[in-house]
């Protein structure tokens, strides 16, 4: 057990911090559209070209080929050095890139992983039906194989940033009479030069079209494109999911610490609502602020202990389920928090506004996408705990 | 940079968990008729002699050398079998004797000659190592040689026959439980914070056997909801208590993983340690007590009886909380740790 870096990491770290500190630009980034987007691809490209994208992806597909804890100090100096959000980049360097990296074959991974780490390509998820949320693998847009090509038919929906993106990995049904896990194919669809797509976007209660209803009719997309083998997209899903969970929120778990340290800050310098001295003397707030300090560390433990697992064994262990659950419940508490410490201000809402109400209601998203928190339950307590199954 | 214990750690864990398993279980306690009470007899000197308590001490004062962190695990251990309090008393009474140069005293005890108990400032007069007075709870005090205070200034080893002990009933009821009014004639050792900052030291140890407890429960929580049915089915098919199975799991998490980090960044003399292990210890006193209520839950009327192990989990969780002083003024540490604020965050030991 040890804390220390070697001498190659101290210097690693040097060189990202220097690297960020002359190239993170000024400019704040649109909040949401075609602006957001690129934004997203521009500032992608410069952290490629700077030498800095996909740094624990390996040298074949563009990326660094060091460690994960090369990766986790890139996040660490990043955060520090208040870089943009992600964006819209978010699931293709973080989900679909390890996931091609470990499932697609080489044409596939030499066509979409260097595209991806330079910012050419976005991606959105096909997976979501309106009839499979949880019950995903109840997902029923189907596909029928003519010839080379699969073609498509039916909805998907809470499709983030699908208007704005390249390419969908997507699921859908290709053996209707198959056990419901075992006719499903992952396939990815070319967004820009496919027709029959219809993508209608949906408003959040935030404000903004995030996320979209697309509907298919009669898409057709080549064979080629299928990830893995027909039928087998949900082995193609869950062998990279310990991936997702274990590591693709790192930034954002490193960020909580700077929007608690903003919380008591302005806890300093306003009254608590209704009451006459600053919200840090007041002991509810205090101990409240005190108990996200608390749990802002122990989730950046969480993550280093993460990293250790993956240093030590190759993959991530299955705390990834506990980690994402953890990083759901604490956002909310944090941005709960933020609202209960406003006033009346708490009413704003706007992108703009205090930096508080609009990343509140739109922190319930975190025990909902990607799995909701009954599910990462559920998954942890069957797989990991070995609890008999309910269903 | 790594947070998992090495090879050579485990092989510690190990044999420090079977010596537990075999000599001092979880269900030694059904065992005492209801006034038993756990007092060290013939463990005593078979710890002392696989010598738990000198394993963090310089090998100049008679101990193994072992890395603070080495200590913790042990207690993890320790903490994970409910067992005997005098364990962390020796460690800590031995080390407040061999620093003050005391080194008879501190033999007796790496020896296992003697034992220690463990006394916390209370009531409305709180005891204070600085002014020596004031009043104390003491547990564990029967048939215990010594005690030792310890707090934000320092570390007291004070001698139980000059002290006027007045018994109280213990909420775990192996456990012996006294008041008394500390007395400057009773300091027999004393050391102060800037020598060795025995507080955080003792928080980390606590912290530690608090993080064993609520793995203890969860394992135990896990367990029964395999085996007990009800609607004709294993309780733990059940997503009601499936999901509070993986809540006490996510706890253990926190509470193990933020306690290796502040250890380490103490025993690394970073900057943010003092708030590390503030954190560490709020976490580890919530995930203990919430996990020792879950496990009962889940056990349902059976935890709530005397002669099932639920209780001891429970109960000792809310002992070890005091003794790490109480959660209140850990997190009114987290709020005064100056520069916590930039090393909360991103900042990294050693970087």
């Amino acid at each position: 057990m040890d804390l220390t870096f070697t001498t190659e990491e101290k210097n690693f770290r040097d060189q990202v911090a220097t690297w960020l500190r002359e190239n993170v630009t000024k400019e704040e980034r649109p909040p949401e559209g075609i602006e957001a987007a690129d934004f997203d691809r521009a500032w992608q490209k410069k952290q490629f070209d700077g030498g800095w994208a996909g740094i624990a992806w390996p040298k074949e597909y563009g990326g660094r080929g060091l460690s994960p804890l090369q990766q986790l100090i890139w996040h660490e100096e990043y955060v520090k050095a208040r870089a943009p959000y992600i964006g819209m980049c978010f699931l293709a360097v973080n989900q679909v890139g390890p996931k091609l990296m470990l499932e697609a074959n080489a044409e596939q991974r030499a066509f979409h992983l260097p595209s991806i780490l330079r910012g050419e390509s976005l991606w959105c998820q096909g997976y979501s039906e309106p009839g499979a949320g949880s019950d995903l693998a109840g997902l029923r847009t189907k596909a029928v194989v003519e010839g080379d090509e699969l073609v498509i038919n039916g909805q998907k929906v809470w499709t983030s940033y699908a208007q704005y993106c390249d390419y969908q990995e997507m699921l859908v049904r290709t053996d209707p009479s198959a056990p419901k896990h075992k006719g499903i194919t992952f396939v990815i669809v070319d967004l820009k030069n496919t027709k029959g797509i219809d993508i209608r976007p949906l408003e959040l209660m935030s404000g903004g079209k995030h996320f979209s209803e697309v509907f298919y009719d009669d898409v057709r997309v080549p064979l080629a494109n299928v990830v893995g083998s027909l039928n087998d997209g949900w082995k193609v899903t869950v062998a990279s999911l310990a991936f997702e969970r274990g590591t693709a929120f790192m930034a954002e778990q490193i960020d909580m610490a700077n929007k608690v340290e903003g919380l008591i800050q302005y806890a300093k310098e306003h009254p608590a609502p209704g009451g006459r001295k600053n919200a840090i003397e007041d002991d509810e707030f205090r101990r409240r602020l005190a108990i996200l300090r608390a749990e802002v560390a122990a989730m950046r433990a969480m993550s280093l202990a993460s990293v250790s697992r993956i240093q030590r064994e190759g993959k991530p262990g299955p705390e990834g389920s506990l980690t994402r659950l953890f990083f759901g419940q604490l956002t909310q508490s944090i941005w709960r928090t933020g609202m209960d410490l406003l006033g009346p201000e708490r009413l704003e809402l706007s992108p703009m506004a205090q930096g508080i109400t609009h990343p509140y209601l739109r922190t319930f998203c975190n025990t909902i996408s990607g799995g909701s928190a009954q599910i990462q339950r559920e998954v942890y307590a069957t797989r990991v705990l070995g609890m008999p199954k309910t269903r | 940079m790594d947070l998992l214990p090495s090879p050579t750690q485990i092989d510690t864990i190990d044999a420090i968990a079977s010596y537990l398993r075999e000599k001092l279980p979880v269900a030694r306690y059904q065992a005492f008729s209801y006034d038993t009470l756990d007092t060290p007899g013939g463990a005593l000197k078979e710890v002392a002699a696989l010598g738990w308590f000198g394993f963090a001490l310089d090998e100049a004062l008679g101990g193994s050398g072992g890395a603070l962190t080495d200590e913790m695990l042990m207690m993890r251990e320790v903490g994970r079998h409910v067992a005997p309090l005098w364990i962390p008393g020796g460690v800590l009474g031995a080390r407040i004797a061999a620093l003050a140069g005391k080194q008879e005293l501190a033999a007796a005890l790496l020896e296992g000659r003697a034992s220690v108990a463990i006394a916390t400032a209370s009531g409305e007069r709180p005891a204070s190592t600085t002014t020596r007075s004031g009043r104390i709870h003491v547990i564990g005090a029967e048939r215990a040689q010594y005690a030792v205070l310890v707090d934000v200034e320092g570390a007291l080893l004070l001698d139980l026959s000059r002290l006027r002990l007045q018994p109280a009933p213990c909420i775990e009821r192996q456990l012996s439980l006294h008041h008394a009014e500390l007395a400057d004639g009773s300091v027999v050792a004393a050391v102060p914070v800037a020598k060795d900052n025995l507080f955080v030291r003792q928080t980390i140890l606590m912290a530690a056997m608090q993080a064993g407890n609520c793995e203890a429960t969860r394992d135990m929580a896990v367990e029964y909801a395999k085996v007990r049915e009800q609607f004709g089915r294993p309780i733990g098919s059940f997503q009601a208590i499936s999901h509070m199975c993986v809540d006490m799991a996510l706890r253990c998490e926190q509470a193990w993983t933020q306690l290796s980090y502040a250890c380490l960044a103490f025993e690394e003399g970073a900057p943010d340690a003092a708030f590390q292990v503030a954190a560490a210890a709020v976490l580890a006193n919530r995930s203990a007590i919430d996990n020792a209520r879950a496990n009962l839950q889940v056990h349902g009327g059976i935890g709530m009886t005397q002669a099932h192990s639920v209780n001891y989990f429970l109960k000792r969780s809310h002992v070890v909380e005091t003794l790490t002083g109480g959660s209140f003024m850990h997190l009114d540490a987290i709020m005064d740790t100056a520069g916590a604020a930039q090393n909360a965050g991103p900042v990294v030991v050693g970087a």
